[in-house]
């Protein structure tokens, strides 16, 4: 194991080869022999230079050097092979490899990249960028690392989803995380061309109360799909935005966490206004809005191209806008009508919407989903929970009907009803979500005005 | 006369039927309304009118065999049928989509050869959910993929060779290094080579990298230190690994939360503590033959014409990199000069 120390470049070189084609091609016997006698060498080597402690030093610096270049070259090798069977072996062409990419979440994403050469390569492909979702990595994502990441997708960002699905707690407060203050810099952000964004959602995000927080959506003007669940006062100049920026909206989903004040028509008439003038608002969900009977039947009749209507968890509404809503919507295209856990939802006044059903009213309905896990209001104020629908006759006369009234019984758990077709996992989800502070809605509005 | 009846029944009930190959050679028929449902075959036949008998049967592109043909055609019989709900869809393509990791990836490159495009927008959801949420040990064991990443390119899968703040954060940091190359040169007549060396390594590391754990973690022990100065020593001859370097620096100083993101299992982890003992690797080739032809005599001799060379050397590489369009072309380089 010695190398040659002459300074003649050609002999050297040539020695180093045989060298080394002779460790190579070594015959296989056990690594301890080959281990033991290397030692030997090396013991032998120093000990012959045993009178110069520096020679000895330097000896074995050298040798270490030298081992640990082998070390590394061999690596390299075994990486080059491995590139060379990853691009053989792979079933998809690149293309499908960046869509299947481009459907998984940000920090999958991420780790799919630090996989192997041939995925980090795909991975650093723009269209893999097209569906941004952050919401699976909050404790992690801050702005350095959105801004980078708008950067990497440039114009083929389609749809960003920012936040995180679950409540945070107060005390977690980090400046750098995603805040408020944030999104409205990414309206002035050059790499975020908000023109091709289709789709956003805003989990939980703080500090989005200021008037400027919604400055991102001037932006947005192709927006079609809009999330955001924490939503705090003020709030209603979120509207006016999307009345004036975003005319191409079809769904709207909001939710909101603090328990907002009571939204009657004068308060409410930006929100109005937005859902009477949006040309393509095909779904709106408001859950847990204090809306009145009056705001809800506006909402319900306004718009010609409104389908799916949601407004479950609105504590104030008792269902009377439901009487007018059939009255009047004749050329309504509603279809789907959800008030579930609707605390103050009388019986009476559903019963009188499935009698007026069967009759033939309400042409365009379809599914209604009147569910509760606290029962309905009765007539004598206390809760049903097994209230008398007619629903065999329903069937009978309108079969495309589906009304769905799931009461648990408040010994059993508390389950979640079945669902539209329409609902995602993240829209159950939202619906579901409850406060930190664990005043849920029920019991802080059995204070309030009853 | 039973005959004759049969004849005149028969053109009435039979369905009309298409010839179609597979890549590995077998002719099968399939009815026509469920081979019309591949856009692809459906072209051929309008176009080419190919399929009518079995010497003009249509042949079906390469990465469609035999065993994908016959799941891609239960699925078109499924779905063809126009009566069924959505909801029946969905259970079915729920059921359908369980299949094994490998027969599912085929499945998807045959679907996309023949253009089957909610078939396609079905398996490659179906990969995306097994990719999701899994380590990238666990993607590579699924998928059978061997590593083929350095440490360091494993920790740096956010970034940007674009990025100009790294760029100058980069002419910086060489800055600041000619500084203490100058202050070595001053250093070098005093003979305690070892410790003045790892002192003034050290200094110009912890320098650069600005953070407090790593110099705890770089002064763990003289000799482990003194390889890792081999290595560097070793790195700083070859134009990339040392491009590499400062900008994981850069990296460091600009996107430590990045790295974070990144860095987050423990898998992760175990290999930046590698990544910190050996920084760099790449190019040994031509560092081993300087390493071997050179005399072994004044270590830290070499090492201050190593800084001082490998500095003449670094101002080409950034410009490649600037020029390059991503991490590839850097590769590329790495490779090129690998081979000579």
């Amino acid at each position: 194991m010695d190398s040659p120390t002459s300074p003649a470049q050609n002999p050297s070189s040539v020695h180093a080869h045989s060298i080394i084609s002779s460790l190579l091609t070594f015959p296989d016997s056990s690594p301890l022999s080959i281990v033991s006698c290397f030692h030997r060498e090396l013991e032998q080597a120093l000990a012959s230079a045993s009178d110069d402690a520096s020679v000895q030093e330097r000896l074995v610096d050298r040798t270490l050097q030298l081992v640990s270049i082998l070390l590394e070259s061999t690596k390299r090798s075994f990486r080059k092979r491995a590139t060379a069977h990853n691009s053989s072996s792979w079933f998809l062409p690149p293309e499908l490899t960046v869509k299947v990419f481009s459907m998984v979440d940000t920090k999958s994403l991420m780790r799919a990249a630090a996989c192997c050469t041939m995925f980090n390569k795909c991975a650093m492909d723009r269209f893999a960028y097209a569906h941004v979702d952050l919401t699976t990595a909050t404790s992690q994502v801050d702005i350095k690392v959105v801004c980078n990441l708008i950067h990497r997708a440039g114009k083929e960002l389609r749809s960003l989803k920012l936040g995180s699905l679950a409540r945070p707690y107060p005390s977690d407060f980090n400046p750098s995380l995603v805040n408020g203050p944030f999104l409205s810099t990414l309206s002035r952000n050059p790499d975020f061309i908000g023109s091709r964004l289709k789709s956003l959602g805003l989990y939980n995000i703080r500090g989005m109360d200021r008037s400027t927080s919604f400055d991102v959506l001037s932006v947005c003007s192709n927006l079609t799909d809009l999330r955001i669940v924490g939503l705090n006062d003020p709030f209603m100049h979120l509207f006016k935005i999307l009345t004036e920026k975003c005319r191409l909206i079809e769904h709207l989903c909001i939710e909101t966490s603090q328990l907002l004040s009571i939204i009657n028509t004068v308060k409410g008439s930006d929100l109005i206004k937005f859902v009477t003038n949006s040309p393509n608002l095909t779904s709106l969900r408001l859950i847990r809005f204090r809306l009145t009977d009056k705001v809800a039947r506006l909402l319900a009749q306004s718009s010609r191209t409104l389908e799916y209507l949601n407004l479950s968890r609105s504590s104030t509404i008792n269902g009377r806008f439901l009487r007018d809503v059939r009255n009047s919507c004749k050329e309504s295209p509603l279809k789907t009508l959800i008030v579930r856990n609707c605390l103050k939802l009388q019986e009476k006044e559903v019963l009188e919407l499935c009698n007026s059903i069967i009759k033939g009213n309400f042409k365009s309905i379809r599914h209604i989903d009147v569910s509760n896990n606290r029962g309905l209001v009765s007539d004598d104020g206390k809760r049903s929970y097994k209230p008398k629908f007619p629903l065999e006759k329903l069937k009978e006369e309108r079969s495309d009907v589906t009304l769905v009234a799931d009461f648990p019984s408040p010994w059993s758990v508390k389950h979640y009803p079945v669902c539209h077709e329409e609902d995602d996992e993240e829209l159950r989800k939202i619906e579901m979500m409850e406060d930190d502070a664990s005043s849920s809605d029920e019991e802080s509005s059995e204070d309030d005005l009853g | 006369m039973s005959e004759s009846d049969l004849d005149i029944m028969e053109p009435e009930t039979m369905k009309s039927y298409i010839w179609l190959q597979t890549a590995d050679g077998s002719v099968q028929q399939v009815e026509q309304e469920v081979a019309m449902f591949c856009p692809m075959i459906c072209q051929e036949i309008i176009h080419k009118g190919a399929g009518s008998s079995k010497n003009h049967a249509i042949s079906l592109p390469q990465r469609v065999n035999s065993a994908m043909f016959s799941l891609i055609l239960d699925y078109c019989r499924f779905h063809q049928v126009p009566g069924r709900s959505n909801k029946e869809r969905k259970v079915y393509d729920e059921k359908f989509m369980r299949m094994e990791t490998k027969r599912l990836c085929e499945l998807t490159s045959a679907a996309d050869s023949l253009q089957l495009k909610p078939l396609v927008d079905l398996t490659s959801s179906a990969l995306a959910r097994i990719i999701e949420g899994k380590t990238p040990e666990e993607i590579r064991d699924i998928f059978h993929l061997p590593d083929d990443l350095t440490e360091e390119e494993k920790l740096e899968p956010l970034k940007n060779t674009m990025d100009d703040p790294r760029i100058r954060l980069l002419n910086r940091l060489y800055a600041k290094k000619r500084k203490e190359l100058k202050e070595r040169e001053r250093l070098k007549n005093v003979e305690v080579e070892g410790h003045v060396d790892e002192r003034s390594v050290d200094d110009l590391l912890s320098f650069i990298n600005g953070t407090d754990p790593k110099v705890a973690k770089m002064s763990k022990g003289k000799k482990k230190y003194k390889k890792k100065k081999n290595q560097k020593i070793i790195s700083s001859n070859d134009k990339e690994s040392h491009d590499l370097h400062f900008k994981q620096q850069g990296v460091e100083e600009t996107g430590s939360r990045m790295r974070d993101l990144l860095s987050l299992e423990d898998e992760i982890f175990t290999p930046k503590a590698g990544c910190e003992d050996g920084d760099i690797d790449d190019e040994i080739d031509p560092a081993m033959k300087e390493m071997l032809d050179r005399e072994v005599e004044d270590f830290a001799r070499r090492l201050n014409s190593n800084w001082a060379q490998s500095l003449g050397q670094e101002r080409r590489p950034v410009h490649f990199s600037i020029n390059g369009n991503n991490g590839t072309t850097r590769r590329h380089i790495g490779q090129s000069s690998g081979h000579n």
